[in-house]
């Protein structure tokens, strides 16, 4: 059943370890150990998502990335011990979906595998969304039915949380302070705001991304406010 | 081309000196036509009149009524002269001339002593030379005794000698010793008049009227009988001189008193009549109405006297006709002392004209008539004419001669511009093509002395062509002008020339090729560079005392020795210049010294600011100056090194550790996957699952130890960007809370807060601020006693405009260091570690507090742990950053 999962790394025990983190969880996995192997099995394979490292022997990831860019759309995650801030941002704008620096959480991986995977199969199904219907990424929320689903997955969020959701969700890029949000969903003067908000903001990030310290949707604007980013 | 461009040259040199010439012709033209004549007396002199005052009203400008007042003054001395010269109104060379009366005309008694009459034109001639005595080589005749001067005379006089008393008017009596003169009819009292006696010897006493000398030598010898007379010496004149009757002078004389007055009266009378004569010929000439615009009318009496006029119709006109005449001329002064009448449209005073009258009372009485009147429609060329036309020309040119001036001047100007530039631009066009010829590369001072050659040239031959350059009223105008601008020309064109030349040949730098005093200078510097050599190396290798204090000596002994002797010997001039060439020299060297060293200065100041490159120059250099600036180019160096060996190891040591964590990483990715997979096999044995959790817990914590091994590096080695933005410290504060509320809450920590109720705002960049308040709370939760509160507090400190945050709890364990190692722990390898903390944390919010110009500090007591953050806030802040 699973999706072909393409896992390249110059590291065979890494390589190894995913497959079987992959495997448990049904995927088919084709290991590749550099990046002219990658290429070579992509184009033999019909391969629905790319894990690639960054520095390899032959070719690395970036230019593996590159070169895939040319004639493939798939995800691709990048896997790399280099977590400084530019090589994420490299790797980023070259065209890798999502940037995971090693050592990395098993667990993680295989959420964002899956959140990636998603994503990339219902692109197509976005046009029967009704107005009562919002999408930020694989963050959805169906008002109607008080429904949130992150990447297919539906996610238990109480009355506060959601509508704390929804108000960010509803006015994506805007930023909002502690006290606002508390003004217009307790409907109450904010005097002398704690730290209520902020706590129910950690629950649901806590609930909606794969690694809250590194939230995808529900981001922290320190010392300002929290706010959810258009996509 | 060459050729175009060097007739060009000198065709705009020409024109550059024609606009002089045209600037000082104007000056000329109106210098000539801006002066006026000025008559007084027998003079006259030109004056340069400011013509604004003259412009409006001539006729009642000073020069005007001085000429009119002179005109006034010359009328009549004219009338007088005319009286004495004229018989009938017509010169008469027969006149009979009594020369005692005419030389005491102006007496204030009528004169009675003896006379003589002579024809007024031998008086006349006679005055021209002066009347000459007898013989050539002796003006006077000595008489061999009173018998001859008698014979002289024609007289005859009894003189006796001997001792005679003589009663004085007061009448007390004297007897004195002497020679007595007996006239004919001479009574005893008039002997006292006659009688030159002497008292002592030696001591002459002469009586004022014979002037014979008596020497009494009765004293010496006793004999009262034998007396030597002193013949007088007499002025004779010669025999020539006669009178209208054909006499000598000495016929009409009685003595030599008589005689001596003739002769003196004789002498001023032809004196006096010649003068007068000229007098009255220049004035015949002057004031005939064809060579004058001046009409005058004198009457030597109210009813009637001489008339003395040039007016040739005036027997037909009675005084009123008069009146209408001269009113009628354009400028009239009416004058009649005697009335005290006075009319005129002059500024000329009344008193001028009276005295000009009283003064020749003996002739014009008081009742003396005066018209003087000047036709000013001037039918004829003369002073007045003369004067009128320049000052009229002058205001009519004026507005002519100012635009010529001003196009000359704005010329001559715009050419000292041009001529450069077009110089300049010409010797970059052709550029290394240039020729530099011959002239362009001879000495200096040879120019200099072809200038002054060709200067000396011009000089006299202007000089001799023109005469003296200096002005001169009797030339016409444009004989003036020309003269001037000729001249004027040749000096121009000759020092333009040079002018350009020398410019040229700066602009070649060739100025001082092949100059004699250039080049004696370099020789003497290569020649005699040993005694400079000599001098700064005895200077350099000398003590600071010695230095100091051994030049100083120097210099006193020899500016005091030159001193003594500019004042007190003979050689002023040499001490003078030895004097201004040594302290000269001192001057110099001083400003040398002192420009040296504020070369110095700069270098330490640039090198204070960060330019760790700079040097001084110090080959040039001497003594303490020399050794000044090396030192401070050392230090330069030096400081250079330390900062970039510094900020290299700092980077090595970054990079160091970020790669040796990547290298970590790889094998640590490996660990940590494996450790998990080892867990999901529901492993039975309790022991092995408890190795496998002590293996993950510490493969996670080797995890957490890379990143924050590698983010303390670029912190702490100043590797961060920081991207600043506004914060309000309460939401940043209460985010934190939120953030941490579990993890507090799984050790029963609570956490207390106390914030001001304004917001407090600081500028900082998020990300790392939040790092330091997410350290400092991690901190807390790793380290505070179970169940114990954790006070934060904010507060604003208003004075110095910054706010601080401290963190307090009471640790869970003894803290048996101080504050500072607590953040330095991690670099000093000290003290044992424990717990799961990588001892990184503090180390972090230390350097990125830092990072933000604010103070990170830990205090310690007992078990209670602070941690204080201070950062500054916008307002005195906000400048600074953006």
């Amino acid at each position: 059943m699973g999706a072909k999962i393409l896992v390249c790394d110059d590291d065979h025990e890494i390589v190894d370890a995913i497959e079987i983190y992959l495997l448990q969880e049904g995927f088919e996995v084709i290991k590749a150990y550099d990046g002219v192997e990658a290429i070579e099995a992509l184009k033999n394979n019909e391969i629905q998502l790319l894990i690639i490292d960054v520095m390899m022997p032959r070719m690395d990831g970036i230019h593996a990335i590159l070169k895939i860019r040319e004639s493939s759309s798939i995800p691709i995650i990048i896997l790399s011990a280099k977590t400084e801030d530019p090589d994420k941002i490299l790797g980023l704008n070259i065209g890798a979906d999502d940037y995971l620096p090693k050592p990395f959480n098993p667990l993680e991986l295989v959420a964002r595998v899956k959140s990636q995977l998603r994503r990339y199969t219902k692109l197509g199904n976005l046009s029967a969304d009704s107005s009562e219907i919002y999408r930020v990424g694989g963050l959805v929320i169906h008002d109607d039915t008080k429904e949130v689903f992150v990447d297919d997955e539906p996610v238990k969020l109480t009355p506060i949380e959601y509508n704390i959701l929804l108000l960010l969700v509803k006015n994506q890029g805007r930023v909002f302070s502690i006290d606002q949000i508390y003004e217009k969903i307790w409907n109450e003067q904010a005097i002398g705001a704690d730290n209520t908000v902020a706590v129910h903001i950690r629950h649901i990030r806590e609930k909606i991304e794969i690694n809250p310290r590194e939230p995808r949707y529900l981001k922290v604007v320190w010392g300002v406010g929290y706010k959810v980013d258009k996509v | 081309m060459g050729k175009e461009y060097n007739l060009k040259r000198i065709f705009f040199i020409i024109l550059q000196a024609l606009s002089l010439v045209l600037i000082v012709a104007c000056i000329s033209v109106y210098n000539f036509y801006s002066t006026l004549t000025i008559e007084q007396g027998d003079d006259s002199y030109e004056i340069n009149v400011p013509l604004e005052q003259y412009r409006s009203d001539y006729y009642n400008s000073s020069i005007f009524t001085d000429n009119m007042t002179n005109t006034v003054y010359n009328i009549t001395k004219y009338a007088v002269i005319k009286h004495q010269l004229e018989t009938d109104g017509s010169y008469d060379p027969n006149k009979k001339i009594y020369i005692g009366q005419y030389a005491h005309r102006a007496d204030n008694n009528p004169y009675n002593g003896p006379d003589a009459a002579y024809y007024l034109k031998d008086l006349i001639a006679w005055g021209q030379f002066g009347i000459s005595t007898n013989g050539i080589s002796h003006s006077y005749q000595v008489f061999d005794s009173w018998e001859d001067l008698n014979d002289f005379f024609g007289q005859n006089s009894v003189y006796t000698a001997g001792t005679f008393t003589i009663t004085d008017e007061s009448g007390s009596t004297d007897d004195i010793s002497g020679i007595a003169e007996e006239g004919a009819d001479s009574g005893v009292k008039e002997y006292s008049y006659a009688i030159t006696h002497e008292i002592d010897e030696g001591e002459e006493l002469s009586d004022s009227k014979s002037k014979v000398t008596v020497f009494d030598y009765a004293a010496e010898d006793g004999n009262d009988t034998q007396i030597n007379i002193d013949v007088p010496m007499l002025d004779v004149i010669s025999n020539r001189y006669l009178s209208c009757d054909g006499e000598n002078l000495e016929y009409y004389a009685a003595d030599s008193y008589d005689y001596e007055q003739l002769v003196a009266n004789l002498e001023k009378s032809a004196t006096e009549l010649y003068t007068n004569y000229r007098y009255y010929l220049e004035y015949t000439e002057k004031y005939d109405p064809d060579n004058s615009n001046i009409r005058f009318y004198l009457r030597t009496g109210k009813n009637g006297g001489d008339i003395h006029t040039n007016l040739l119709n005036y027997r037909l006109l009675d005084d009123d006709k008069l009146n209408e005449t001269f009113k009628s001329m354009g400028s009239y002064i009416f004058a009649c002392p005697g009335d005290i009448e006075y009319l005129t449209d002059t500024l000329v005073e009344y008193e001028d004209v009276k005295e000009a009258i009283i003064n020749y009372s003996y002739y014009l009485p008081d009742d003396t008539v005066l018209w003087v009147g000047l036709d000013t429609t001037y039918p004829v060329k003369d002073i007045f004419s003369i004067n009128y036309s320049n000052i009229s020309t002058a205001v009519r040119i004026v507005p002519f001669i100012i635009s010529f001036a001003v196009i000359g001047l704005l010329s001559f100007i715009a050419l000292f511009v041009i001529i450069p530039i077009r110089g300049k631009n010409r010797i970059k066009e052709l550029g290394s093509r240039i020729k530099i010829q011959f002239y362009d590369r001879m000495p200096i001072e040879t120019e200099i002395l072809i200038i002054l050659f060709f200067g000396v040239v011009i000089y006299f031959m202007t000089m001799s062509i023109f005469g003296n350059i200096v002005w001169d009223y009797e030339k016409p105008l444009k004989d003036i002008v020309f003269n001037e601008c000729v001249t004027v020309f040749l000096y121009a064109f000759v020092a333009l020339s040079f002018f350009y030349h020398i410019l040229r040949r700066i602009y070649l730098h060739t100025l001082f090729e092949s100059s004699i005093l250039v080049g004696f200078a370099k020789w003497f510097d290569t020649h005699c560079s040993f005694i400079k050599k000599f001098f700064w190396k005895t200077y350099d290798s000398a003590g600071i005392a010695i230095r100091t204090w051994a030049l100083y000596l120097c210099f006193l002994i020899f500016n005091t020795f030159w001193a003594c002797m500019l004042f007190f010997s003979k050689y002023t001039v040499i001490s003078f210049l030895v004097l201004l060439l040594f302290d000269g020299a001192c001057g110099i060297l001083l400003f040398n010294r002192n420009v040296e060293r504020k070369r110095i200065f700069d270098t330490i100041n640039r090198i204070n600011e960060g330019e760790f490159n700079a040097k001084v120059e110090t080959s040039k250099m001497h003594g303490d100056n020399k050794t000044f600036a090396e030192t401070v180019n050392n230090v330069g160096d030096s400081i250079r090194k330390a900062v970039e060996t510094s900020s290299k190891d700092e980077k090595l040591k970054a990079d160091l550790i970020t790669n040796v964590s990547h290298d970590i990483k790889t094998p640590l990715t490996s660990i940590i996957n494996y450790v998990d997979l080892i867990k999901r096999e529901n492993i039975d044995n309790e022991r092995v699952n408890n190795y496998i959790r002590i293996l993950d817990e510490k493969s996670q914590r080797l995890k957490q130890l890379t990143v924050d091994l590698v983010e303390a590096s670029k912190i702490t080695s100043g590797n961060i960007t920081l991207e600043i933005s506004r914060i309000n410290m309460q939401e940043l504060i209460y985010q934190a809370q939120g953030e941490f509320e579990e993890k507090y809450d799984s050790r029963g920590l609570t956490l207390i807060l106390s914030l001001p109720d304004k917001p407090v705002l600081v500028d900082a960049d998020p990300r790392y601020l939040w790092r330091v308040i997410e350290n400092l709370m991690q901190n807390a939760y790793k380290y505070a006693l179970q169940d114990t509160r954790v006070y934060l507090d904010l507060t604003i400190n208003e004075e110095n405009n910054t706010m601080s945050l401290s963190l307090k709890n009471i640790s869970d364990r003894q803290l048996n260091i101080n504050a500072d190692e607590l953040t330095e722990r991690f670099i000093r390898g000290d003290v044992a570690r424990n717990s799961e903390g990588s001892g990184l944390g503090l180390s972090i919010v230390k350097s990125l507090v830092k990072a933000h110009n604010g103070i990170f500090d830990i205090y310690l007591d007992g078990d209670l742990f602070k941690a204080t953050v201070t950062l500054p806030t916008p307002e005195t802040d906000a400048e600074e950053k953006n």
